[in-house]
């Protein structure tokens, strides 16, 4: 692999380059995607094997608001790893409206959330204030931070020319799946306490993070 | 036809060579890959040149390294160029992540004291005590070195840091300290040569 080291000129340089030069096969944005999204799930089901599956899985998923829930996290998940790869390939753009999108989707799912629990009253304001969810979203941050890890591999090979930008859309692709695997593993459902500790907490703190570490992670 | 109609069909003509130079090289092709690169480094001269002057910067050698930069970056990362968009919207966003990426380092090395003005007279002060064997030639010469070699120098071989140190501390990757480390020596040599 050819190294800047100080070619005398720009001849030198293009000389060195083009004696490497191999045929190049192109890996579609798509495949790239679904490859990360397969990684990722699989890694997720992993850490919440471990961390222990919630014991009524089969309740959870015969309920509507429930099932809503996971969809439209899966779908932020999905859509916004897509658009953290599409940022990090040389002058392709987002839409303009992605993030309206995305905040769409959130909001419907903490109101399908909400409809989960209308029924069986939210009151439980102590529930979902108690300090110890805290658990929760340190659990969320570890399992994004391994998931992150992974993900920042993926867009490294890619050219992330924007590197706040892709770091911002994958960390709130990774928030998602993360929470989607708390979901999984906390028996908690207390719309208060999944608004605040496995939403409202670490999702802000792991898009900050990303974007702190961003130039140095994604620099190439 | 009027002017802007001449520059729009220009400005195509010259995309629509571009990439099909880029298609070529992308399938192995060493002649249209060679031709692509010269192509590519008199407008990426241009754009950095216009890029580093506004930058307050006016060592000329940084263009160069900005160029080498960028034709190493779209060597290795040609891959996640699609033969279906526009090429030069491509090359432009490296070449702009490459200026700006330069324009952040530049801005940590200023930070850190790096660009301090100096003169033979001071670099003498400083390092007469030091080693009293260094000729005022080569002090002389040290001192005429553009700021970021200069530095380069003093890290590396005077007060004998790793490469990784000089490149904390100097706020540059490790490949533009070696640049710099080497268009120093070869500036040095031929300063003394030349007496």
């Amino acid at each position: 692999m050819v190294e800047s080291r100080g070619f005398q000129n720009e001849g030198e340089l293009i000389e060195a380059l083009v004696g490497e030069l191999k045929p190049v096969v192109r890996v579609s944005l798509q495949r790239r995607v679904a490859l990360w999204l397969f990684v990722c799930t699989s890694a997720l089901f992993v850490l919440v094997s471990i961390a222990k599956f919630r014991g009524d899985l089969a309740t959870m998923f015969s309920s509507v608001p429930h099932v809503l829930t996971a969809l439209c996290l899966v779908s932020i998940g999905v859509v916004s790893g897509y658009f953290s790869f599409l940022s990090a390939v040389p002058g392709r753009t987002i839409p303009k409206r992605a993030l309206l999108m995305v905040t769409i989707v959130a909001v419907g799912s903490v109101v399908a959330m909400h409809w989960g629990q209308a029924g069986a009253g939210i009151g439980g304001l102590a529930v979902g204030l108690d300090p110890r969810g805290i658990h929760c979203t340190r659990t969320i941050l570890f399992w994004s931070l391994i998931l992150g890890a992974g993900s920042v591999m993926a867009l490294r090979r890619l050219a992330p020319t924007r590197p706040k930008i892709s770091a911002t859309w994958i960390a709130i692709a990774v928030a998602s799946l993360s929470s989607i695997g708390m979901a999984l593993h906390c028996p908690a459902d207390n719309f208060l306490h999944v608004l605040i500790w496995h939403f409202l907490l670490p999702f802000p703190i792991i898009v900050f993070l990303a974007r702190l570490l961003a130039l140095r992670l994604l620099r190439w | 036809m009027n002017g802007s109609e001449g520059i729009k069909i220009s400005f195509e003509q010259r995309e629509a060579m571009l990439r099909e130079l880029m298609s070529r090289s992308l399938l192995g092709n060493e002649a249209a890959y060679r031709e692509l690169m010269r192509e590519l480094v008199s407008i990426l001269r241009d754009f950095f040149s216009n890029g580093v002057r506004k930058s307050g910067v006016t060592d000329l050698n940084v263009v160069d390294d900005l160029i080498q930069e960028t034709l190493l970056g779209i060597h290795r990362k040609r891959h996640t160029y699609d033969k279906e968009q526009l090429f030069t919207p491509w090359l432009y966003a490296i070449a702009r992540y490459k200026l700006i990426d330069f324009q952040r380092r530049n801005y940590r090395f200023r930070a850190v004291g790096g660009l301090e003005p100096l003169t033979a007279e001071k670099y003498a002060e400083d390092w007469n005590e030091a080693d009293p064997l260094l000729s005022a030639s080569l002090l002389k010469a040290m001192a005429d070195l553009p700021d970021k070699q200069r530095v380069a120098v003093e890290l590396v071989k005077l007060q004998e840091l790793s490469i990784d140190e000089a490149t904390q501390r100097m706020g540059m990757s490790a490949s533009a300290v070696k640049v710099s480390l080497h268009r120093a020596v070869k500036a040095l040599r031929k300063n003394l040569e030349d007496g």
